[in-house]
């Protein structure tokens, strides 16, 4: 596809606007529904900004990964550190807020993803998904290898934000739900208390532990308003540690979800400027011939790696979002299962088109629902509502593989290729 | 025995090359030079190692020991995606195009060594990243529309026929300027009119260029060769012009006792 518009600049403006565009769309519709509706916009924009990475890692340079969930909680967990324990940004002194840990949790990704890119870059095939199952696995555990700072197996509580896009500072941390008046006066970076009820670890596999499937099964005990969206309602609550009233029309799953938006439409402005570039062209190359790309002056290794951190950048901004929203980062969130869930989502949408990964995050949101009310209606057992997502994943996941493996978006591609009787564009 | 002509300065040679890869030895002590602005040709049997001295002076194959020099110069950790920069390029066997970007694309990514904006550039499309594109896409299509190929600009490979392909690929090679341009069986599977076209072509760039042309088609080797090498079994069996070569009873024996009869 090449622009009509042939000026220098035409793609930073023609990209700029179109996301701009969508912005403002998804914020008024995000201003119009209900508390609910505010969290699965919020979990969609959080699965493609994701899937954003893992378009341009899977579908484009041709790298196979299992193990992006892990990444997110790089992201998610330097956001959690940063804004519980820092209050001012080093070096320069200004007083921290949400933003800075976002940025931090971004280069934080970057950091991680091009060491893990360069040693992916030597490996192909199976080694490869094997490393990144390793991390998957791995990464998380690494919280209960340091307690004190990561919050072990129960993870770290997130203080309540604020609506200008900042953390309370930990010392007034509090906990706004009347509910949950048993965790309210104790500061600090607090662990959810009851571990039973969190996570064990053979739980921690399936992807109904994280509130992907049900909001209020992750931190069950403790306090599910804070990640329940029907629950909270924060109207007029007076954060009583700064004594300061919010306004009284603050729906903190709206705030949320702006902020998942907000972000998913900066990394989809860099995204669209990478893929519909030479950059995206040369992560093509690569893939389909490393010796012709590498004679046509192109160094494979470099583009695998900038792949593996570009998505690695896109996961941590996708965990630092998952964390705000969740208020909340633990190994259980972070586990394999999101990992898996990512590449499901990537394939099932068409892995070779950001559009396809934004029809995977609402698949990957609305599947779990979409059996949840079948359950309730055929009045399956726990057992079957349990598992059935996971089920249909894999059996969606065989499907498209074997019949349409370039998801849905490359199958209409194809559609209208057929139609028009013209040839599909590269993918 | 070995030959080794009175070259003064080759723009290209290569000193003693040995090659062996999986206890075989592929290449023999392999000294050739190429002297600029001519078409040197290196012929051999199948099996000869004329592919494998490409993949040495590429990079793509480490030799056990000898050195390349590139006017003179010898080079030190050739990696094969750093060659544009020195001048050099190269065409792959069969044709090595892209399948998933347009011809157009294909040719624009061999000027890959011209394109001087980073990964944070491009991700925040900077405007400079369009015009050094722009710039790209205009000398691509130039360089297509010498070779008569700027019609098929949009399609992609798979949609081409086999010679367009290959007349892709050799754009793909010419659009970073090189001074040195190795060109591997560039007549494989194309007609006999294309290959008149081809040896045209091919002269038209000497002594501009410098060409080092491996082939099977003796036909065109003949006529466009200034120089030929000829290799057998990994060693330099013969050389000299292509009157000297049809009648060096070595190359008779080793090469022509082979396909000739054919």
């Amino acid at each position: 596809m090449t622009s009509l518009l042939r000026f220098p600049g035409a793609r930073l403006v023609s990209h700029a606007a179109f996301v701009i565009i969508i912005w403002f769309l998804v914020m008024r519709l995000n201003d119009s529904v209900d508390p609910l509706a505010n969290y699965y916009i919020a979990l969609v924009a959080m699965y493609a900004t994701a899937m954003f990475g893992m378009v341009i890692l899977v579908g484009l340079s041709g790298q196979v990964s299992l193990g992006n969930g892990a990444l997110m909680a790089v992201g998610g967990y330097v956001f959690a550190v940063t804004s519980l324990h820092w209050q001012t940004v080093p070096i320069l002194g200004v007083p921290w807020n949400g933003w800075w840990s976002m940025v931090f949790a971004a280069v934080g990704g970057i950091v991680v993803g091009l060491l893990i890119g360069g040693i992916a870059a030597r490996l192909r095939g199976p080694y490869l998904a094997g490393l990144t199952l390793g991390l998957a696995v791995g990464v998380p555990a690494i919280a209960n290898r340091f307690p004190e700072l990561l919050g072990g197996e129960s993870g770290l509580m997130l203080t309540v934000p604020y609506p200008e896009g900042g953390y309370a500072p930990v010392e007034e941390e509090v906990f706004v739900d009347s509910s949950a008046d048993t965790l309210s006066g104790d500061a600090s970076t607090m662990a959810v208390p009851s571990a039973d009820a969190a996570v064990s670890p053979d739980d921690m596999l399936t992807m109904d532990n994280f509130p992907t499937t049900d909001a209020s099964a992750a931190v069950p005990s403790v306090d599910a308003s804070v990640i329940d969206p029907g629950a909270t309602d924060m109207s007029g609550v007076d954060l009583s540690g700064t004594g300061d009233l919010i306004d009284a029309s603050f729906i903190i799953e709206r705030w949320q979800a702006g902020l998942a938006i907000t972000v998913a439409c900066i990394a989809a402005f860099i995204a669209l400027n990478l893929v519909r570039g030479r950059q995206g062209r040369v992560w093509r190359a690569v893939r389909d011939d490393s010796v012709a790309a590498a004679v046509a002056g192109i160094s494979p290794a470099k583009a695998k790696v900038s792949a593996f951190a570009v998505s690695s950048l896109f996961a941590a901004l996708a965990g630092a979002v998952f964390a705000q929203i969740l208020s909340y980062v633990g190994p259980g969130a972070f586990g394999l299962g999101l990992s898996l869930s990512l590449l499901v989502g990537v394939v099932l949408g068409g892995r070779s088109s950001l559009l396809g990964a934004v029809i995977g995050g609402l698949l990957l949101v609305w599947l779990p629902e979409f059996v949840l009310s079948l359950s309730e209606k055929g009045g399956w057992g726990d057992q079957i509502t349990n598992n059935a997502p996971n089920l249909i994943y894999g059996l969606l996941v065989v499907l498209v593989v074997l019949l349409a493996p370039g998801g849905i978006v490359g199958s209409v591609q194809m559609l209208i290729a057929k139609v028009t009787r013209r040839a599909p564009k590269g993918v | 025995m070995r030959y080794v002509l009175p070259l003064t300065d080759p723009v290209l040679s290569t000193r003693s090359i040995c090659v062996t890869l999986s206890g075989l030895r592929i290449l023999d002590d392999v000294s050739i030079g190429i002297p600029k602005g001519t078409v040197t040709g290196l012929i051999g049997p199948n099996g000869a190692g004329k592919t494998t001295v490409f993949n040495v002076i590429s990079g793509f194959v480490k030799p056990d020991s000898g050195e390349i020099r590139v006017d003179g110069r010898k080079l030190k950790h050739i990696h094969p995606h750093r060659l544009t920069e020195l001048g050099i390029a190269r065409t792959l066997q069969g044709v090595g195009l892209f399948p998933s970007l347009t011809a157009l694309e294909n040719v624009m990514l061999g000027g890959s060594s011209r394109v001087k904006s980073g990964i944070i550039a491009q991700a925040l499309a900077m405007p400079w990243t369009d015009t050094e594109q722009a710039d790209l896409r205009e000398r691509a299509l130039a360089i297509m529309t010498e070779l008569g190929v700027e019609s098929d600009a949009s399609r992609l490979p798979g949609e081409l026929p086999y010679p367009i392909q290959k007349r892709v690929a050799l754009a793909r090679a010419l659009v970073s300027d090189p001074k040195i341009l190795l060109l591997d069986e560039p007549a494989g599977g194309i007609s006999a009119g294309d290959m008149a076209d081809l040896a045209r072509l091919i002269m038209s760039w000497v002594p501009k260029r410098t060409v080092l042309l491996v082939e099977h088609h003796m036909e065109l080797v003949m006529k466009v060769c200034d120089l030929i090498w000829v290799l057998d079994a990994g060693k330099v069996i013969a050389a000299g012009t292509p009157e000297v070569v049809r009648q060096d009873p070595a190359v008779l024996a080793a090469y022509l006792g082979q396909e000739g009869a054919a």
